[in-house]
């Protein structure tokens, strides 16, 4: 179970100007609003893969259980935080479950846990931040875009 | 600087798009400067309304011209008021906060606004298509903009297909060549301006164009580099080509236009082999070692979505692809400017001249 996570919640990437790829054994995210991005490496790839599934935190945990050898309460605790820290990074949002969230696959092979690793890059963050973007629609200028974030 | 509290005045864009093109096309009438080039395999016209800054805008673009004639996939069209008295209502829109670049993302139209009072200001309508260009001024364009411009415009126009233009340099033979990626001062034009003083085909220094459709491959953009200062000392066939001294994160930097210093033959695409990642070890030998496509992703993202804007998701997803693609390595480049084309030469199949 997810403390601090609804189980009966969904998750999901938090926004589109999301972005992701993954490298084999790593994940590369970049949010362009935040000008953050982000080397997700370790479990931290299947908890990324499963949140963009759309899937909820009890299944998420279950699926690292049933893919990792490992002690279960560990790996749990560590999905917990791994997920904590992706919506405390404003990458991941939980939000009502309107269907039943899918199931991540059962793993054909087990291996050994590796921990969940998120690394933050801030490099970009200045230069983004430093030039406004202003979203607009075919009604035209102005629409100052919502989510930007306010500096003094 | 509250972005909230400084909501500008309302544009129309039909009106303020139309209003502009209309005034572009008033004073090319009283005599223009029409330049084809070619753009990632296709046609792209340049209509520059002013003698001033045509001398301004072309010299990076000069080796890609072809002779004018056929349907352009693109048409540009640059102007300056100082020249033409042209000037587009989003350069007096109100609520832009100090030094302001703006830009204005929409499905189907971009615009951007550099520096508040404005300096230039681009615009790419998806509909026509049609890219406006408008600088108060000819002799106020920086050198660093005339060393990739329009740099915005295409980026918007390629959008929609699979080329991507990247912060990055590019060197290479006759069978493929090297994407070179790198942060400032990481030494990616020393080791591209190394492989090009040793005789290898030039696609670019600072942005270059990718696609993987359907091979990897690197085209030409802008025949400019920029160098640090003191590397320029070590190679001194290249001064002439100075075309401004800028200081990039506290290291004074030149830029250089090399068609004229280096031959037309010298710039070209090629199929990519590989992706580079250099940095400068003072002292030490140049070599060679794996990396991961994450490190590469990492290290081309920034300086391509932060001078980029618009689209980045596309933009993003076309750089996967390609780093997707390819192997990466890490390259510590030495201080002997010599051994950087020996050690890339052997480690790679380039089919160099």
């Amino acid at each position: 179970m997810t403390e601090g996570l609804a189980d009966d919640m969904a998750l999901r990437v938090a926004s589109d100007s999301i972005h992701s790829k993954t490298f084999g054994d790593e994940v590369v995210v970049i949010d362009m609003a935040s000008g953050l991005y982000f080397s997700l490496r370790g479990s931290a790839v299947d908890i990324w893969s499963a949140v963009e599934a759309g899937a909820a935190p009890s299944a998420i945990a279950a699926m690292l259980a049933a893919r990792y050898d490992g002690e279960v309460p560990k790996i749990e605790a560590l999905c917990q935080r791994c997920l904590l820290d992706l919506v405390g990074h404003g990458l991941v949002s939980p939000e009502p479950a309107r269907s039943p969230a899918p199931q991540p696959a059962a793993p054909a092979t087990r291996s050994p846990f590796v921990e969940p690793q998120i690394e933050r890059y801030l490099d970009m963050q200045d230069l983004l931040l430093l030039d406004p973007v202003h979203e607009v629609t075919e009604a035209g200028w102005p629409h100052p875009s919502a989510v930007l974030p306010q500096r003094d | 600087m509250l972005l909230a509290s400084s909501a500008p005045a309302a544009i129309d864009h039909h009106t303020a798009l139309a209003a502009w093109r209309v005034g572009f096309e008033a004073a090319a009438r009283a005599g223009e400067v029409t330049t084809d080039i070619i753009v990632a395999n296709a046609r792209v016209r340049i209509r520059i309304a002013s003698a001033s800054l045509a001398e301004v805008l072309l010299p990076a673009l000069r080796h890609l011209v072809v002779p004018n004639g056929g349907a352009p996939a693109l048409t540009i069209c640059a102007c300056d008021e100082a020249e033409t008295g042209v000037r587009p209502a989003y350069a007096d829109a109100l609520g832009r906060g100090a030094n302001d670049h703006t830009f204005i993302v929409g499905e189907r139209r971009f615009i951007a606004m550099e520096d508040n009072p404005v300096s230039s200001i681009c615009a790419y309508d998806r509909d026509e298509p049609i890219a406006l260009y408008w600088t108060n001024a000819a002799d106020a364009v920086q050198p660093w903009k005339r060393c990739k411009p329009f740099l915005l415009l295409f980026h918007w126009w390629l959008l929609a297909c699979d080329w991507q233009p990247v912060h990055a340099a590019a060197v290479g033979g006759k069978i493929g060549g090297l994407l070179i990626g790198g942060r400032t001062g990481a030494g990616k034009s020393t080791t591209a301006l190394a492989c090009v003083r040793a005789g290898w085909t030039f696609a670019g220094d600072d942005y270059v164009l990718i696609g993987t459709d359907p091979i990897p491959r690197v085209e030409p953009l802008f025949a400019s580099a920029r160098l640090k200062a003191d590397m320029v000392a070590r190679m001194p066939n290249l001064a002439a080509a100075h075309a401004g001294t800028p200081t990039v994160v506290g290291r004074e930097k030149v830029d250089l236009v090399l068609l004229g210093t280096l031959s037309q033959d010298a710039f070209g695409g090629f199929p990519a082999r590989a992706i580079v990642l250099p940095r400068v070890r003072a002292g030490g030998r140049t070599t060679v070692r794996p990396a991961s496509p994450a490190e590469a992703m990492t290290t081309l993202m920034p300086g391509t979505l932060h001078a980029l804007r618009g689209g980045s998701g596309a933009a993003f997803a076309k750089i996967a692809r390609f780093v997707a693609a390819l192997p990466v390595f890490r390259v510590d480049v030495g201080s002997d400017l010599a051994e950087i084309p020996e050690v890339l030469a052997r480690e790679f199949e380039l089919g160099l001249k």
